[in-house]
């Protein structure tokens, strides 16, 4: 009599819930994924936006942008990126993160460079360790990432005794 | 101008993501249970003891969840991919037209050969002859391929739950 199982893993999901944007480093786990099964591009959309502990982006290119269509927030007007945001755009987000609870511990920049982070950081009297880039957050926080699979596992034989 | 619902939003929002692995684990569970429904509508039922084999175990290690689609019936796996099945020491008796019972529970079979060479199971009541299973050494199994497409669908509806579940959760 002969055994028979047939088991076929499948992996349908992947969750990311952080701040990172597309291109960042945060996404190595893309290649763990197959292609096309990868579901944290659509929730990363609506996502990318996360702001933990009230802590506030300088809008850029888009790692905040979903964020900032949903709080009607208008980044049209803001810098593309630290390197060109003018100072009173600096002083307007830095406001803004004040007036958010607990934003004073600090400022989220957007595809900053070490340079960015330190002009912010003494230019607002912020402390350095509270001015990152947002996607610094990757490796931080009570962020999850999972993977689910999907299997199915069936016996059976092809003889009958 | 910064939305009042983004100041109340702000502070919940740490709270609230540390609950989206167990709404993860929920959603998993919900879509193994749902998978298990799809399966066990697209069994060929005789008996019912195949589709009441089947079940949706869930597992969860660390960051991984896999909710898997299970059944150790014996003809679960010729049923799902189709194929041959060959009579070990004795020949099996097939059911013949809408029976459902096994052997062992009707009362009266005798061995009937007709002069075809086949051979059946049947009874004898007030001189009519009822046939009941043809007994084959060999059958070919239809594959209905319960399981693959039970598996196939959940898998296409699972990112979108996800997705949905864990919006509510951050919004």
């Amino acid at each position: 009599m002969r055994e028979m199982l047939t088991h076929v893993d499948e992996l349908v999901a992947a969750v990311r819930v952080d701040h990172t944007g597309s291109g960042g480093p945060d996404l190595s786990g893309i290649d763990q994924v197959k292609k096309g099964m990868y579901a944290a591009p659509p929730i990363q959309r609506d996502f990318v936006c996360l702001a933990p502990r009230g802590w506030v982006d300088l809008p850029g290119q888009g790692t905040l942008t979903g964020w900032a269509r949903e709080y009607t927030i208008d980044v049209k007007g803001w810098a593309r990126s630290t390197k060109d945001a003018p100072p009173e755009r600096m002083a307007a987000a830095v406001e803004l993160a004040a007036s958010v609870q607990a934003a004073a511990q600090g400022v989220f920049l957007d595809e900053a460079t070490p340079s960015d982070l330190y002009q912010v950081s003494h230019h607002f009297r912020i402390a350095e360790t509270n001015v990152l880039d947002i996607h610094e957050l990757g490796a931080q926080g009570p962020w999850g990432f999972f993977t689910m699979t999907l299997a199915y596992e069936v016996h059976g034989r092809d003889e009958v005794p | 101008m910064l939305p009042d619902r983004l100041e109340a939003w702000a502070p919940a929002l740490a709270a609230e993501l540390g609950r989206v692995e167990a709404d993860v684990e929920a959603e998993m569970k919900a879509q193994a249970a749902s998978m298990v429904r799809r399966a066990r509508h697209g069994v060929r039922r005789r008996t019912g003891r195949l589709a009441r084999s089947i079940s949706g175990p869930v597992n969860v290690r660390g960051g991984h969840i896999e909710a898997k689609l299970y059944s150790d019936h014996p003809g679960a796996r010729i049923q799902d991919e189709g194929g041959r099945i060959r009579a070990g020491r004795r020949d099996m008796p097939v059911p013949i037209g809408d029976v459902k019972v096994h052997p062992r529970s009707v009362s009266g079979l005798f061995l009937l050969r007709a002069k075809s060479g086949k051979r059946f199971l049947a009874t004898k009541t007030a001189g009519n002859i009822r046939l009941w299973f043809r007994l084959m050494s060999e059958v070919n199994v239809p594959a209905t391929r319960w399981a693959q497409k039970a598996h196939e669908r959940t898998a296409q509806q699972v990112p979108g739950a996800l997705l949905q579940r864990i919006h509510k959760r951050v919004t």
